[in-house]
């Protein structure tokens, strides 16, 4: 027993300091839990956002002002006092803001009723391109543990005169929605098209019917979806397809070598018990060393090589022609989205045509991200200082997710990006409703809205154009309406969702550089309609 | 404890064993434990140490994990999250595998190669203290609530001042650095013990694959460890100072980083996996009974992986946009890796082949690489190829790749090891029960934890992200890998449980349990803290198998190991070999127990502890304190008796071997050499720096700056030069015995040295640009300033040395190491002339 005493005080030394390591650990979680805007526990979560429920609440049962309360589904259609914002935009004009609205609630621990919306615009659309993108949404709670049922919404232009709609956001919120909810689905109109497209999409995802169910309280965020993993190996591009092919290939030949080497390896241990020893020849013990250590090596890497370089070819943008360039600028923690050729500028948002080779520029405003839609193919680094260069292609309309994938901070894991693929006349009436300036207020509430907005802190970082918001740190919000998400896809972009981001983003998204806002209650829906208008 | 025979001597008087242990052991009481510095105590430490560093880590990952076990989880806070995951990778890899495996050769390799000790073995104690205490340091970090959080590769601007403000990334870059210092150190102690002292007749052909791939291992650290430390200072510069190093703004470069780290990171993987090779190497042969197929194969392989491990750092840095000839070079530079690993993997094979194969717990555990490595090989080949490595960089899929590699490659091995050595080292058996669980459920947690990250990393899952969405197909699999994570624990805690029921309740070990045939088993068990008391004379790569004797040789030979049983015995005496073919050169006193290495272990972690504060004076005390420490450390040993002059007159006549005591020759040669090797590296770094900045940069020297005026510096060169002749000077003052010689020579050297240092200080002075005024000026100064560094310690050396000459003069003999210092002196002069080329020479040629 030297060993033991010997080492006595080493050991002593290490427990002591394990046991301090691991106390200043609990008290450095418990420590953090105190502000409660950083460890987001769901007490401090609800914590967080319990002033504005409370407000509205409050609100409503007051003065019965509506907001983006949990009511505010079932009640919207008779909750119309004079400053109703759900259904300020209804009347003749074919400015979006009638755009489906899926509103979700989010009490804790209430269920609510959930009531299908269809509501259906006057045809005369005068621009004859009703934005797709706009026709409906759905969204979720991302509140674990609150059983909140929302709600979909859709609206669709039947007979639309500029034809252009093509309801490929309508299928995807049909996509996108759990089918295996509880809800009594009222039917929807929708285009034939749409109808056709939708049932098929949703027989796909288990043969429910469209118009939606929504989905379980648990199911976290807009993209999320059991019927869409961002696979690698379920290509929808030319370049992923590259890839994907790649990784068969390979699959197969690493299969072959590690099953033969592990054949060998249980060989020699089910032979351990024979009586006698086999000696291998010198000959045999130089054949495998060289064999399986040099030569096979060598043919296998060769070949490899070929099939490298092959598809490094394909994917070399030098000689490829691109009709779109996008230039992509990478920010803690979202994405700046720019086509200089068409002067437009979003974020968070990439919208591309169908079967055409898209050349992006990519560069970053401060760390490093990677831009990475697995979908569409590999990923490219953006960097301070550098831009980066690559295409991409998608070879059918679709939404697919991407993420950032360099670790770039806090909020790395929120950092979601979606491309948009559409057919090139949809792309076309994309990029029209992008170019224009910002929309005008058409109604009181807007107009309100706008001047709370253009008194608030929100101009700082945030431009609409036409305005004073010039602000240049957080995303242009010139047509924010259009956007399906918030936060780079850390929530739908609704009105309860878009509520609580403007009075307290750190709870949907800890540590986010937007600070929680000081806006008075019942300014609140007026701020939302007016950021909603902006389309 | 096993006693050898008395041996009759009329000149030498004999000592029993326990009291020649006595000159060994270290110090009575807790205090004398501090000051312990023998291989075996020191080995020992590393590996508790490293593994409670590895019980810290795996704590965090479990956090990971359970955070991780379901979409949106509120378990851990993205902060805390960022925190864990940067901690547990830097510790495993900074704290863990790396210091395990010097620990492992600490312990093994002296008695392996049938020897007594380490070189130095008060630098092995200070690699271990500043391995310690760069770790605390480093762990610190949650004391005071600056844990680092941008990840273990750290890469800026993240990891940079603006985007970093808090003290974490200090923390992590300085507490690393203390402890990177230690394993510089230690395998600087590895290659020296591995070329100069093994057992006579222990030519290079016969020296076990352990100590090959630890040797191989040792210089791969040096030349990888060394460009890191520069890299984090020139960091941490960024962050103190205000210089330009990687902030684009001011001309400087983020990929700089990226290249640096990798040029380090990439080797790393191989520092880690070699020893574990060395390791299967060692045990399948005894397991299976059978030679080991191959072996010049192996060796050949070994080296062949280490150069090209320096060549393949790119493959990280895949898609940061490089051009397409730079990315199918370094793909080929990957495939090419795969050649020596194969042929090790079926060298093994081709030994056990047709064996009767003892499946002890240690082969398992050897087995369990086959099963794990070629996976993690197979999946490296893939994200070799540059064009799926786009997709699956960063995701999921390189995490359990890296796993399966390192974990596979690395610690099933080093658990073998551990196994296999226990019941040497411990002098216990440990349970073979305990062990068989331990394997299996390691083995089915790692792959359960493991193999699905494949699968959710082609599914579209990045790295790194603390939290996930619920319906992207990914949730499933990261339960499963959660659940896995929890079975690699419970193996974990089998394994803990295992060794304290080997020191408690294990039956004795015999002396060789597994029929080895290395140098080690041949000692009594438990071994003693001398090793081998007669020295073995090895006449066979497999010397106890091959000899029934081990003290049988030539005459000569045998004379001298059983005198060197007899006498030195007053101190720890230790016989130097020649490096190729092991002749006996020389016998030394290595250096005993001293109090002055933790001191300046501890000034060292203070001293990086105080700049993280920002507290200038503390620091430079922590500095001074250091420094005394280090002049304590040599005074100390200098002075210690070296015994009577006759005694060593007739042992050299018996023997032909001379007695140097504390002035070996032929140790500190090497140790210089390697010393220069690791100024040559750094200076290798700051030009690379230098001129991937230039490269980078539109304008070099920036708009409105010329290249210096290279009068003042010229001058300093030819002053080095003046140095270099003067120390040429004195050498021959050693044979000739003029003590006058010695001194002209290296008074006029540390004038010399000492002038130049002013005229560049001087010239510093006079630049029209600072350090802080952007690139250029950031990597001139740090380029031009650091020869200044090591000609002002070269000076303070040869210095130091003439005062001794002057007031205590020693027998000349004594004087030897001048002319170490003199070729310390020509490897500056030669490093300053080339930093002297770059700087002011080269611009105008490109």
């Amino acid at each position: 027993m030297r060993m033991d005493r010997q080492y006595i005080p080493i050991v002593v030394l290490l427990i002591t300091a394990l046991l301090v390591f691991g106390a200043f650990i609990v008290v450095n979680l418990t420590n953090r839990g105190d502000d409660g805007d950083i460890v987001q526990t769901q007490e401090a979560t609800a914590e967080a956002t319990e002033p504005v429920v409370d407000a509205q609440t409050t609100d409503e049962a007051s003065a019965g002002a509506p907001g983006v309360s949990t009511d505010e589904a079932t009640g919207q259609g008779d909750s119309g006092s004079e400053s109703a914002p759900t259904v300020s935009a209804v009347e003749g004009t074919p400015t979006p803001t009638s755009r489906s609205r899926a509103t979700d609630s989010r009490l804790i621990g209430t269920q609510v009723t959930p009531v299908l919306h269809s509501t259906a615009v006057p045809p005369e659309s005068s621009g004859g391109t009703t934005t797709p993108t706009s026709m409906s949404r759905s969204d979720r709670s991302i509140l674990i543990g609150t059983h909140v049922t929302p709600v979909l919404q859709s609206t669709t232009a039947p007979g639309d005169s500029g034809g252009t709609t093509t309801p490929t956001s309508l299928s995807r919120v049909t996509q996108s929605i759990r089918l295996d909810a509880q809800i009594s689905a009222t039917p929807v109109e929708t285009t034939p098209e749409a109808t056709a497209e939708t049932t098929e999409q949703a027989q796909g995802a288990g043969g429910n019917t469209a118009g939606g169910t929504p989905p379980p309280a648990d199911s976290g965020l807009p993209f999320a979806d059991r019927n869409d993993v961002p696979s690698v190996l379920e290509p929808r591009g030319p370049v992923a397809a590259q890839q994907a092919s790649l990784w068969w290939i390979m699959l197969g030949i690493g299969s072959v070598v590690y099953i033969a080497v592990m054949l060998m390896v249980l060989r020699i241990v089910s032979q351990r018990r024979r009586e006698r020893e086999y000696i291998p020849s010198n000959r045999k013990v130089l054949g495998l060393i060289v064999g399986g250590g040099v030569i096979v090596p060598i043919i296998v890497l060769t070949l490899l090589f070929v099939l490298t370089l092959g598809t490094m070819a394909v994917l070399a943008l030098n000689d490829t022609p691109t009709e779109l360039t996008i230039e992509v600028v990478g920010w803690q923690w979202w994405w700046e989205v720019r086509y200089p050729d068409q002067g437009v500028l979003t974020a968070n948002e990439i919208h591309i045509p169908v079967g055409e080779r898209v050349r992006f520029q990519l560069t970053s405003g401060d760390v490093i991200h990677s831009f990475w839609v697995p979908e569409l193919g590999g990923k490219m680094d953006l960097m301070a200082g550098r831009v980066n260069e690559f295409w991409l292609e998608a070879d059918r309309p679709g939404e697919y997710r991407g993420q950032c994938a360099e670790f770039c901070g806090r909020q790395h894991a929120k950092m979601a990006i979606l491309v948009i693929a559409h057919d090139r006349a949809d792309f076309e009436a994309w990029v029209a409703s992008q170019q224009g300036g910002a929309h005008t207020p058409d109604s009181d509430l807007v107009a309100r809205g706008q001047e709370i907005f253009l008194n608030s802190p929100c101009i700082a970082c945030h431009a609409v154009e036409g305005t004073t918001a010039q602000g240049v740190q957080g995303p242009d919000l010139t047509h924010f309406g259009s956007r399906r998400t918030l936060g780079a896809g850390a929530a739908p972009n609704t009105e309860h969702f878009l509520a609580e981001w403007i009075v307290n983003s750190q709870s949907i998204k800890p540590g986010n550089l937007m600070p929680p806002q000081d806006i008075a209650a019942e300014d609140l829906p007026a701020l939302i309609a007016y950021l909603h208008s902006l389309e | 404890m096993a006693t050898t025979q008395p041996i009759k001597d009329d000149v030498f008087e004999y000592i029993p064993d326990d009291e020649f242990e006595q000159v060994w052991n270290p110090p009575p009481g807790l205090w004398g434990k501090l000051k312990a510095v023998q291989n075996q105590n020191i080995g020992l430490r590393f590996i508790f140490t490293a593994f409670f560093f590895f019980t810290l880590a795996g704590i965090l990952a479990l956090a990971m994990r359970l955070q991780l076990i379901r979409p949106e989880n509120n378990f851990l806070s993205p902060e805390i999250y960022n925190e864990f995951f940067t901690m547990h990778g830097s510790t495993m890899i900074f704290l863990f595998i790396v210091p395990l495996a010097e620990g492992i050769a600490t312990l093994v390799l002296p008695q392996m190669l049938g020897t007594r000790e380490l070189p130095f073995p008060r630098l092995t104690a200070f690699a271990y203290w500043t391995f310690l205490s760069g770790g605390l340091l480093f762990y610190s970090g949650f004391l005071f609530n600056a844990v680092p959080d941008a990840g273990w590769f750290a890469y800026v601007p993240l990891s940079n001042i603006e985007f970093s403000p808090d003290l974490g990334m200090d923390f992590w870059l300085l507490g690393l650095n203390v402890a990177e210092i230690g394993a510089i150190v230690g395998a600087t102690e590895i290659i020296l013990s591995f070329f100069k002292m093994r057992a006579p007749g222990m030519s290079l052909n016969r020296v076990p694959i352990f100590a090959w791939a630890m040797m191989i291992t040792a210089f791969m650290m040096i030349f990888a460890f060394t460009p890191l430390i520069v890299g984090s200072l020139l960091l941490e510069a960024d962050r103190k100072l205000g210089t330009w190093f990687y902030r684009p703004e001011g001309g400087g470069s983020v990929l700089l980083w990226q290249h640096i780290f990798w040029i380090f990171g990439h080797p790393d993987v191989y520092i880690q996996f070699l020893p574990a090779t060395g390791m299967i190497s060692t045990m399948i042969p005894v397991f299976a009974g059978r030679r080991l197929v191959g072996y010049t194969a192996i060796v050949l392989a070994l080296v062949a992986t280490a150069f090209l491990s320096f060549g393949l750092w790119v493959h990280h840095m895949f898609t940061t946009g490089l051009p397409e000839l730079t990315l199918s070079f370094f793909s080929v530079a990957s495939f090419l890796v795969v050649i020596p690993s194969g042929v090790q993997v079926f060298a093994w094979i081709a030994t056990m082949w047709g064996s009767r194969l003892n499946l002890t717990t240690p082969m398992l555990f050897a087995l369990g690489i086959f099963a794990v490595f070629v996976l993690g090989g197979i999946t490296g080949v893939m994200v070799a190829v540059a064009p799926f490595d786009f997709q699956v960089h960063d995701s999921y899929f390189v995490v359990a790749h890296l796993h399966y590699v390192l974990f596979g490659g690395s610690v099933f091995p080093i658990f073998a090891g551990i196994y296999y050595w226990t019941p040497k080292y411990l002098g216990k058996m440990f349970s073979e029960r305990l062990g068989k669980w331990h394997f299996w459920l390691l083995f089915i947690g790692f792959n359960l934890t493991f193999f699905p990250m494949h699968i959710s990393g082609l599914l579209g899952m990045p790295r790194r992200v603390y939290t996930y969405q619920a319906g992207l197909g990914w949730d499933i699999y990261n339960v499963i890998s959660t659940v896995g994570a929890f079975l690699i624990a419970a193996g974990i805690a089998m394994f803990f449980y295992n060794i304290y029921w080997t020191v408690r309740f294990g039956e004795r070990a015999p002396r060789n349990p597994w029929n080895a045939d290395t140098l080690e088993w041949a000692q009594p068990t438990p071994t003693t803290q001398y090793g081998f008391r007669i020295l073995p004379i090895v006449r066979s790569r497999h010397p106890l198998w091959d000899q029934e004797d081990l003290h049988k040789g030539t005459e000569q030979e045998e004379a001298l190991v059983k005198t060197l049983a007899l006498y030195p015995t007053q101190y720890r005496a230790q016989l130097v070999t020649s490096a190729l073919d092991a002749r006996p050169q020389e016998v030394i006193r290595i250096s005993g127990p001293s109090i002055w290495i933790v001191i300046a272990a501890i000034g060292i972690m203070l001293f990086s502890f105080f700049l993280i504060y920002d507290l200038a004076l503390p620091a430079g005390i922590a500095l001074v304190a250091f420094f005394i420490a280090l002049y304590l450390w040599r005074r100390d040993y200098q002075r210690q008796p070296e015994g009577d002059p006759r005694l060593a007159e007739e042992f050299e006549r018996r023997t032909g071997v001379p007695i140097h005591g504390a002035n070996n020759r032929n140790i500190v040669e090497g140790a210089v050499a390697i010393l220069i090797l690791f100024i040559a590296i750094i200076i290798a770094t700051l030009v690379f720096t230098h001129l991937y900045l230039r490269v980078e940069a539109l304008q070099w020297p920036p708009a409105g700056l010329t290249v210096p005026d290279p009068l003042l510096p010229g001058i300093a060169i030819a002053l080095l030069i003046v140095s270099a002749v003067a120390h040429t000077f004195a050498v021959p003052g050693i044979a000739l015995g003029s003590n006058g010689r010695i001194l002209i020579g290296l008074l006029i050297g540390t004038a010399a040295g000492l002038g130049a240092v002013i005229l560049v200080v001087v010239h510093a002075l006079q630049l029209p640009f600072a350090a802080t005024s952007n690139a250029y000026g950031s990597s001139f100064y740090a380029l031009g300033l650091m020869p200044v560094v090591f000609i002002t310690l070269g000076s303070l050396i040869s210095g130091v040395t003439a005062f001794w000459v002057l007031h205590a003069p020693p027998p000349t003999a004594d004087l030897h190491y001048v002319r170490h210092i003199a070729r310390y002196w020509y490897g500056l002069t030669l490093l300053s002339l080339l930093v002297f080329v770059v700087l002011y020479l080269l611009p105008y040629i490109y």
